[in-house]
């Protein structure tokens, strides 16, 4: 050995960690001044897109001592932002214009390597400047114990162009403004919320009267718009959503013998901050808000494990637990159309969750080895249920069956592999299941849908121990308690032509049972699902080339059962007044399901318990069951995650080293997933991918690399827009009027087949293509080997096209109701049929360009500059429907596409000692 | 006072501590594998648990075995003889218990007895062992010896009589001095040669000095190992050079020859992976960072091995570092590289979550490598608001959290497989949900129609295909906790 190898280093002596604290206190102080959030990254991979600290310089040609004792690095600077987006800061925090502090360093030490103490620390930390810091400490004795003290914050900033009226944003409960006008023009509507008020284009646009004469607004309407605008335009201010997630954890690795380790991890996790919920007022009328939702969390997980290995033998016992507590249980918030009406929201429960696993592994021989598996856990939430009398909307006027859910989940995990090699053979057997058995007690829960007060009366009201009072639109719901049971067994087969040709085959088998704890009829959309597998996969590296190909078939079949849904609604299972069996046994009895006969009107009208489920051959009556919305499914669709599928799988990479200074790669990966029994529903979902990486190592001194990626997934879906049979010729109009579209000539007609009109079919033809290029640059050794080069460009470039095909009615705004309603020409048509219109293409095409730097000073210090350019030009057609003035029921919250142009520069000192 | 002490403690460990655990993994186990078996059996299925003993009796001995037996009987009658959740056995299946106890007890003698005679085997055998190679060398030595007096004195022959025909009698000493010295400097040269092979792979780093003699600190970062785990010559585990790359001898002899394992990507003289991957099992196929799903994984399969992702000299590995370690990982995943530079996405870019936040790239219990059972527990693992349960559940969200997501980025936020209303209507197409959305239901929608333009009036807009869309009412769609919100609106 050299003598330079045996050289000491000197980290392990006190100097070291009182260095570091005075060093780190610097930081931190520093870090004080800097209002500003987030670091920078500078990039020196030869990934585009990932990033390294803006890291020190290292010197080459390190002596011996240089490269076995270890190094300190710290990094100080300063920079600035140059605009602030709350996109291009989402989760780096540089999200506002500032200038802010450049720190991170790297600290470390013990004892000397070749000493018998193995007495390490480590401690990091980077972006001390900024709201998005964190920190490490890591110490031990090698091979007894170490312990790791973490910190860290994550941001997710989401808008900063939120706009609401409410007050007490940062609580759980929400008002308005005590001058709030209710926005409603009844020019335009004389009952639903619609904010036409607030914009003077559309509140001074004309209508059409009862008389079909274009009309415009009253001075007193326009009075009413004005005051509407003076009293609720200013009430509308920003708040940012933006939410912060902090976490500190602690874990400890005792030692205590050679065959016995044992891991233990505490952390918790606290997020703050404020995000948008949607929240609905009146389920008629569909007035809803987006509400600024105040989010208080906190998460607490720990683990523990002993591990033990015997000779060949290998156990370990683990336990993994989680309490999530959410801090407000609940939000109430004041209707922007109804003065003086509140709505609730429950909040996400607290819940908590505990799991024991067990694992061992056993060598049977050199080559063979068998492990086993088994994890049970338990998970509870019993978070009292919200307070019917905490708003005055009238969702829960019959009380609750009880205060809390008592929910109660099992997981349970077997898992056994087998893996011999042999010969040119290498084998691998496994089997698995795994369950969720939801124990969560069921209940009847009565409630009304948002402001839609009782009516009528319920056919079960006052029977089957339901209270007496109960509206044709109560729902009486049964909760389900989900329930998935998984086997899954497989095998493959690798063969060895060579030391570098490998074929394998492969088998799996895997079966889903679902079902619902205590439910009533079986709830799963498919209650047994199996799925069968066939896999191979051939590579072979020969020279300066390695190629791959894989493929993978499976095929999916279930039995699916479209009437899974009533198991929400017990009342299927009850005789309705007047009729004389319930309507699970009428679907029974005449094969039907939920949607009722594949037909229009009857030839002669129903009679009996069909003229009481199924009247006009429609949809089975909703009150009938006791549920006031429409649940059913019709025959031929299916549930994608359930439904028949035949999958296809193959993926190819090539990798070409072509000269030492040269590497080509490339690679493809297609899925095809076809739902070929479905008729309706998500029928086919194709993704392809296809990459292509090439690069240049010109000399030791300057690398580039170059990559493009081009991403392609389709999904092809078709529904079914039904409407009521009806003998209905039209609404107000005498006469059978003319319709328009392909499918019929009169409203009658088209009325009498409302339920099979073919022109209701649609498709959608959802595609994503999205294409994504990188640079990478780095040079060396410049200006007499003391200036380094770097820099990245990332292209991104995605278009999302919702395309649709299909087509729609729409009323004549001249084919008026009402006795005063001009009658239309002769031949015009009272219903037009529009075709339908693909959605405008969504954008994000983003730029980043970031070069950087580095000035050597010494062998010890460099300087470091670097600049980071950012640009996001999106367009999103949801943000249109979000502005004030437009024709809809939800409060505007003048959100806007988040299109930035960022600069960010700064300049950092570095140190390496 | 402190030797009793060991005493206790290796009683504790010896009689209850270890036979404990072995008993009670393995019963266990049985028990879990059970549950979903019981369902297909009319009577209480009880094999596992003879399994369960067997191995207990035999990893553990007898007083594993006989743990076992007690925990396997207590547990078949709470949880598999009627009633359930009691220790009350009914009467039919009394008989049932009792022959259960006695075939176990049966099964954990004749179980222990196997491997404490297959033990004593062994032991004799490899005494044998030990006594067959002392005699060998014996025997080795002895005919060494004897070749040894054969040469010496074929030497005297050779050089007496040529001695007393040139010179005198001491200068015939001379001769066989030298003679002597030269059979002796022969025999060092072979002991050096020979020394490497016989000797066993040096595992301490004083061991590491061969190596460093020509693999010093000009030969790149090599001696940064040095600042690494592998590294610490105070950890008895410490591996030094021939732990990894074997023992060398060639490369010693040759510098021209390669090590035995090479782990160099752009070496020629690359070894096979199973090479590679074996050097590093050694130590950590079962250990604190247990290895134990890596045989059979995904990345094992497909010919990855750990110097593909690990640099082992590097005392800052890449794959170590949350900021630096997706660069690793897309070196093969492209694909998700480029998806990560999505407008929707996790804060991978910015090392706020890191690839091995959610994948066990060492393979796991979970699909597609997830470091959690299952997928929605590995999200739960972050997102713990969404675990529940919930008064009203949503069936797919309970399923798995990538039917609707797509947790490597997106072009729809948040991390959506595509936008609402397409996406809800890919399972629903009842009541509102059933309807056509276009883009003719956007703000200033107008159609042509054969009367000219007109308004589209009451299809446009609508809140359905707008805003956040079906979101915008039914916000809860992980699941709701009111009373009311079985649509997944409160």
């Amino acid at each position: 050995m050299k003598p330079g190898n045996t050289r000491r280093f000197s980290a392990g002596s006190m100097k070291a960690p009182v260095l570091t604290s005075i060093l780190s206190a610097i930081l931190m102080a520093l870090s004080a001044f800097a209002a500003a959030q987030t670091v920078p990254q500078n990039t020196t991979g030869r990934n585009p897109g990932t990033q390294v600290p803006p890291g020190p310089y290292i010197p080459e040609g390190l002596t011996a001592a240089e490269q076995t004792r270890p190094h300190n690095r710290s990094q100080i600077g300063v920079a600035g932002v140059s605009s602030p987006s709350f996109k291009f800061g989402e989760y780096n925090g540089l999200n506002k214009f500032h200038v802010f502090a450049v720190g991170n360093f790297d600290f470390s030490g013990g004892a000397l390597y070749d000493s018998n103490d193995t007495w390490r620390w480590h401690f990091r930390g980077s972006s001390l400047g900024l709201e998005t810091r964190d920190g490490i400490l890591d110490f031990g004795k090698q091979g007894k114990f170490q312990f790791r003290f973490a910190y860290g914050t994550i941001l997710a900033n989401t808008s900063d162009s939120y706009q609401t009226p409410f007050l007490g944003v940062g609580t759980d409960t929400l008002t308005l403004p005590s001058n709030w006008i209710v926005p409603i023009l009844a020019q335009k509507s004389a009952t639903a919320l619609n904010y036409f008020g607030l914009n003077p284009v559309s509140a001074a646009g004309s209508v059409y009267n009862s008389h079909g004469v274009l009309t415009p607004p009253t001075p007193a309407q326009l009075d009413k718009m004005a005051a509407i605008r003076a009293a609720d335009l200013p009430a509308f201010r920003n708040v940012d959503l933006a939410l912060t997630r902090k976490r500190g954890e602690a874990q400890v690795l005792f030692t205590p013998t050679e065959t016995i380790d044992i891991p233990v991890g505490v952390s918790h996790e606290h997020k703050d901050g404020a995000r948008t919920v949607g929240g609905v007022n009146d389920q008629n009328t569909q007035d809803t808000a987006l509400l600024p939702y105040r989010v208080n969390w906190d998460t607490d997980q720990a683990s523990a494990a002993v591990n033990v290995k015997l000779n060949k033998l290998f156990l370990s016992f683990a336990y993994y637990g989680s309490h999530f507590r959410n801090n407000t249980e609940h939000m109430i918030w004041a209707d922007p159309a109804v003065l003086g009406l509140t709505s609730a929201l429950a909040e996400e429960p607290s819940n908590q969750f505990h799991q024991f696993t067990a694992t061992g592994s056993y060598k049977l021989s050199r080559d063979a080895k068998l492990v086993v598996v088994g994890s049970i856990g338990r998970g509870t939430q019993n978070q009292a249920f919200i307070n019917p009398s905490l708003s005055n909307e009238g969702a829960l006027p019959f009380g609750l069956p009880r205060s809390s859910l008592q929910g109660l989940v099992y997981t349970g995990l077997g898992s056994g592999k087998f893996t011999l090699k042999h010969g040119k053979w290498d084998l691998v057997a496994d089997a698995r299941f795994d369950e969720r058995d939801n124990q969560t007690p069921l209940g009847i829960f009565l409630f009304q849908d948002d402001a839609s007060p009782k009516t009528g009366t319920s056919p079960f009201s006052g029977l089957y121990g339901l209270p007496t009072g109960l509206g044709t639109n109560t729902n009486i719901y049964n909760n389900r308690s989900l329930s998935k049971l998984s086997y899954k067994a497989g095998g493959e087969a690798e063969y060895s032509f060579s030391k570098s040709e490998h074929l394998m085959l492969g088998y799996g088998w895997d079966q889903v049972d679902r079902h619902c704890s205590y439910s009533w009829i079986t709830c799963a959309d498919a209650k047994q699902v199996s799925e069968n597998t066939f896999r191979t996969e051939w590579r072979k590296s020969k020279g300066a080339l390695t190629a791959r190909v894989e493929y993978a078939f499976s095929e999916r079949r279930g039995d699916y059962n479209e009437n899974a849904f009533l198991a929400e609604t017990p009342m299927a299972n009850q005789v309705p007044k007047g009729a004389s069996m319930s309507v699970y046994s009428f679907l029974k009895s005449t094969g039907l399901t939920g949607f009722g006969p594949v037909a229009g009107l009857p030839g002669t009208p129903l009679t009996g318990d069909a003229a009481i489920f199924t009247p006009n051959n429609n949809v089975v009556a909703q009150a009938q069951y006791g549920t006031r919305n429409i649940l059913n499914e019709i025959p031929g669709f299916r549930k994608y995650y359930v439904a028949d599928r035949n999958r296809n799988d193959a993926r190819t990479q090539l990798l070409w080293l072509a000269k030492d200074k040269v590497a080509i790669q490339g690679s493809g990966e297609l899925s095809d997933d076809d739902y070929l029994n479905t008729k309706l529903g998500l029928k086919r979902r194709t993704w392809w991918a296809a990459t292509m990486d090439v690069s240049y190592t010109a000399s030791e001194d300057l690398v580039a690399d170059v990559f493009y990626t081009y991403d392609n997934q389709r999904l092809y879906a078709t529904g079914d827009a039904f409407a009521s049979n009806t003998t209905a010729k039209f609404q107000g109009q005498a006469g059978n009027t003319v319709l328009g579209g392909p499918c019929f000539t009169t409203v009658a007609d088209r009325n009498a087949s409302a339920k099979i009109d073919p022109c209701l079919n649609w498709t959608h033809n959802d595609r994503d293509k999205i294409d994504t290029a990188g640079l990478t640059l780095r040079r060396k050794n410049l200006a007499g080997n003391k200036l380094e080069l770097a820099g990245e460009v990332v292209y991104t470039r995605g278009r999302t096209e919702n395309a649709v095909v299909g087509g729609s009615y729409v009323n004549n705004p001249l084919a008026l109701a009402g006795p005063a309603a001009p009658p239309l020409p002769a031949g015009t048509q009272a219903i037009f049929f529009i075709p339908a219109q693909n959605f405008p293409v969504v954008r994000n095409d983003e730029l980043s360009v970031k070069p950087s730097a580095t000035y050597v000073i010494t062998r010890s210090a460099s300087l470091q500059g670097f600049y980071w350019f950012q640009r996001l030009t999106p367009t999103d057609w949801r943000y249109q429907a979000l502005q004030v003035g437009n024709k809809l029921n939800f409060t505007p919250t003048n959100e806007t596409v988040p299109s930035y142009q960022v600069h960010v520069g700064g300049l950092s000192l570095n140190w390496v000692f | 006072m402190a030797e009793s002490h060991s005493l206790v403690s290796v009683w504790i460990v010896g009689f209850v501590a270890k036979p404990l655990g072995i008993s009670g993994f393995f019963v266990l186990l049985a028990l879990l594998w059970t549950f979903p078996l019981q369902r297909f059996m009319a009577y209480p299925f009880v094999f596992l648990f003879f399994a369960a003993i067997m191995c207990s009796a035999w990893f553990g001995g007898y007083i594993a075995g006989l743990m076992a037996v007690v925990m396997s009987s207590i547990l078949i009658t709470f949880f598999f003889v009627p009633p359930y959740y009691s220790m009350t056995i009914g009467r039919e299946f009394q008989s049932y218990v009792a022959a259960f106890v006695i075939c176990a007890i049966a099964v954990m003698a004749l179980s222990s007895a196997r491997k404490k005679s297959e033990t004593a085997i062994r032991a004799s055998r490899d005494e044998l062992e030990i006594r067959v190679n002392e005699r060998t060398a014996e025997l080795r030595h002895s005919n060494q010896e004897i070749l040894e007096r054969e040469r010496q004195l074929m030497l005297l022959t050779e050089a007496i009589p040529q001695q007393i025909w040139r010179s005198s009698v001491i200068v015939a000493l001379v001769v066989l001095c030298a003679g002597t010295r030269s059979f002796a400097q022969n025999e060092t040269f072979a002991a050096n040669k020979k020394s490497p092979a016989v000797a066993g792979v040096d595992r301490s780093l004083d061991g590491d000095k061969k190596c460093t003699l020509c693999h010093n600190e000009s030969s790149g970062h090599v001696l940064s190992i040095y600042q690494t785990k592998h590294g610490v010559k105070g950890d008895s585990r410490t591996p030094g050079c021939q732990g990894c790359h074997g023992e060398s001898v060639k490369h010693q002899e040759n510098p021209s020859e390669s090590p035995e394992i090479v782990f160099g990507a752009k070496s020629k003289q690359l070894s096979s992976t199973e090479a590679r991957s074996s050097a590093c099992l050694s130590c950590h196929e079962s250990s604190v960072h247990a290895r134990t799903y890596w045989l059979g994984s995904a990345h094992e399969k497909q010919g990855v091995t750990c110097t593909d992702c690990h640099e082992m000299h590097n005392p800052e590995q890449k794959v170590l570092n949350k900021l630096t370690q997706p660069e690793v990982c897309f070196q093969c995943h492209q694909n998700e590289r480029a998806q990560f530079h999505r407008f929707s996405r996790h804060p991978i870019l910015e090392g706020k979550v890191t690839c091995s936040d959610c994948h066990n790239p060492h393979g796991s219990t979970g699909p597609r490598l997830m470091v959690k059972n299952t997928i929605t527990e590995t999200c739960y693992t972050c997102h713990a608001e969404k675990r529940g349960p919930f008064l009203w559940e949503h069936a797919p969200v309970v399923e798995d959290c990538t039917n609707c997501h797509s947790p490597h980025g997106s072009n729809v936020t948040p991390l959506l497989k595509t936008r609402a209303p397409m996406l809800c209507q890919e399972c629903h197409t009842s009541d509102h949900a059933k309807g056509l959305y276009s883009g003719a239901n956007l703000p200033g929608g107008t159609f042509v129609t054969g009367n000219g333009t007109i308004p589209a009036g009451g299809q446009s807009p609508t809140d359905q295909a707008n805003g956040r869309s079906c979101l915008q009412c039914h916000s809860q769609i992980h699941g709701s906790n009111h009373p009311g919100g079985a649509k997944y609106n409160r």
